[in-house]
This record gives C-alpha cells, sequence and structure tokens, in this order.
C-alpha cells in the first residue's frame, strides 16, 4: 500500500489481479448484473489508488477493508437511497486478521467459509444470505419468508454464531 | 442501551445493518461513548467481511482494468471515466489543455 500510496501503478496492478476477482464476484452476486458489478470494481480500486496514503494496516487487513467496502457499496447501490447512510460504513475501521495474498490462503479461507455456512440448516443459511447479499433488515427478511420476527432474530443469531465459532477457531 | 451488548451477534447484526428501530439506535448510541464495543464492532465488520468468500471468484473482464488505466499518472485525465465522475470532488477534476 506504501508503494500505491506514492504512485507505483506495478504495485496496484498486483493488488487487482490478486483481488478483483472476489470483489466483483460479490458484488455481481448482489447486484446479478455485469455491468453494475464491473462500476463497483472500478470504484473501489480508484478509491484504493487515491487514499492508500491514509490505510492503516495495524488495524485490518486489506482484503477485509475491500471485501467490506464490495459488499457495502454493491448493496447501497442495490437499495438505492433507501438506507444511503449505510454505505458510509466503507471508510470506518474493519478489524481483520486473515489475508488472502496467497492464493493457498485465499482457498484456504474461503473452504473455511463455505463450509461453515453448508452447515448450517436451511432457514438460518437462509435468512443469513437475505442479510448479507440483499442487505435486508430483520423485519424485511420476517416479510420476505414469511416466519414470525422472532424466528428471524434467532436464526440470524444462531447462525452468526456457528458462522464466528467456525472462522475464529 | 445502558451497558455492553450481551452478545458478539449484536455487533454481527449491527455489521450487517441488520438491527433496526430501536435496536440499531440504541447500540449506536452506546457505541459513540465505549471504545471497548467500537472495537468489537470492527472485528464484527471483519468477520461479515469473510462471508463474501462464500462467492465463487469469477474474473471481471479485462475492459475493466484498462478503464482503470487512465487513473495512472500521465495517462490520461480521470474524468474520461464515466462512473467515477459523482466519485470525484470538483478540485480533483483536471480537464487537458486542449
Amino acid at each position: 500500500m506504501r508503494q500505491i500510496a506514492g504512485g507505483d501503478e506495478k504495485a496496484l496492478e498486483i493488488l487487482y489481479g490478486r483481488y478483483s476477482g472476489v470483489v466483483y464476484s460479490v458484488a455481481r452476486r448482489i447486484l446479478g448484473d455485469v455491468g453494475a458489478a464491473e462500476e463497483v470494481l472500478q470504484d473501489i480500486f480508484y478509491q484504493l489508488w487515491r487514499a492508500a496514503s491514509s490505510f492503516d494496516p495495524a488495524r485490518g487487513t486489506l482484503a477485509g477493508w475491500l471485501l467490506v467496502s464490495a459488499r457495502n457499496r454493491a448493496i447501497t447501490r442495490l437499495r438505492g437511497s433507501h438506507r444511503a447512510a449505510f454505505g458510509e460504513i466503507e471508510v470506518e475501521a474493519v478489524a481483520s486478521k486473515f489475508n488472502l495474498e496467497s492464493s493457498a490462503a485465499a482457498n484456504e479461507m474461503m473452504l473455511l467459509v463455505r463450509n461453515a455456512l453448508a452447515t448450517l440448516p436451511q432457514e438460518q443459511r437462509q435468512a443469513l444470505e437475505l442479510a448479507y447479499f440483499e442487505g435486508l433488515t430483520h423485519s424485511e427478511i420476517a416479510e420476505r419468508t414469511g416466519d414470525p420476527l422472532g424466528t428471524v432474530k434467532t436464526r440470524l443469531r444462531t447462525a452468526l454464531a456457528t458462522l464466528r465459532r467456525a472462522i475464529e477457531t | 442501551m445502558n451497558g455492553h451488548p450481551q452478545f458478539d451477534e449484536d455487533f454481527d447484526l449491527y455489521a450487517l445493518g441488520t438491527l433496526e428501530g430501536e435496536e440499531e439506535r440504541a447500540l449506536e448510541s452506546h457505541l459513540t461513548g465505549c471504545p471497548a464495543c467500537a472495537h468489537k464492532l470492527e472485528e464484527a465488520r471483519g468477520r461479515a467481511a469473510r462471508v463474501a468468500l462464500a462467492v465463487a471468484p469469477e474474473p471481471p473482464s479485462p475492459e475493466v482494468w484498462e478503464r482503470l488505466q487512465p487513473l495512472t499518472p500521465g495517462d490520461g485525465p480521470l474524468w474520461r471515466l464515466p462512473s467515477l465522475r459523482w466519485f470525484l470532488p470538483c478540485s480533483s477534476v483536471v480537464r487537458p489543455s486542449n
């Protein structure tokens, strides 16, 4: 990041090669549109280029920042101005220890997350996916699934607790 | 909310944007005066980031990188990037003289 802050285009190209696939793919999953996902990707790397000097690696990894930014930008775009403030999260700190700097590390983390999600009961996974990939609130999920609000809350909490235990071990 | 949130999932739910109404406001209010809980929220955002890895990565079109090329110094004006025009503060838009 120091090299990028210093205007090193090659360093940006290396990071783009390493992370563009995951950033683009999560945006595409959320938006369901290739062109819109490409614009999110483009905007994020443009922001990275311009704001590299303000990135503090002591507070979290670049991978964490990129993935949170990808999700938040895509959700903000998906939902229009309804929850515009939600996009502001991306300028806030993301504490993450994981990195995806090698393909082995990336593959290991992907496998861990997918396995953790696969172990969730279908209704918990559905609630988590509606929250994560569509940015729905508790009550919006309840409305979508037709389940009681309390049930939705319990499912989400249980899913998140399971996920946390799986990925932090 | 007078005390700290009881469960780590509260931070996860807030990080996902899933809380709403009084639950959201109470946690926001608590976070402004509690550095320990603010740090827990940062950790929750880190956890949330990993969920994105459940999506199988696909490479984007090479055209996206090509569109980013004008960002490199001397290669062209930034305002050529259509989707970025809104993002540029006025002071950073430099147009060519000809």
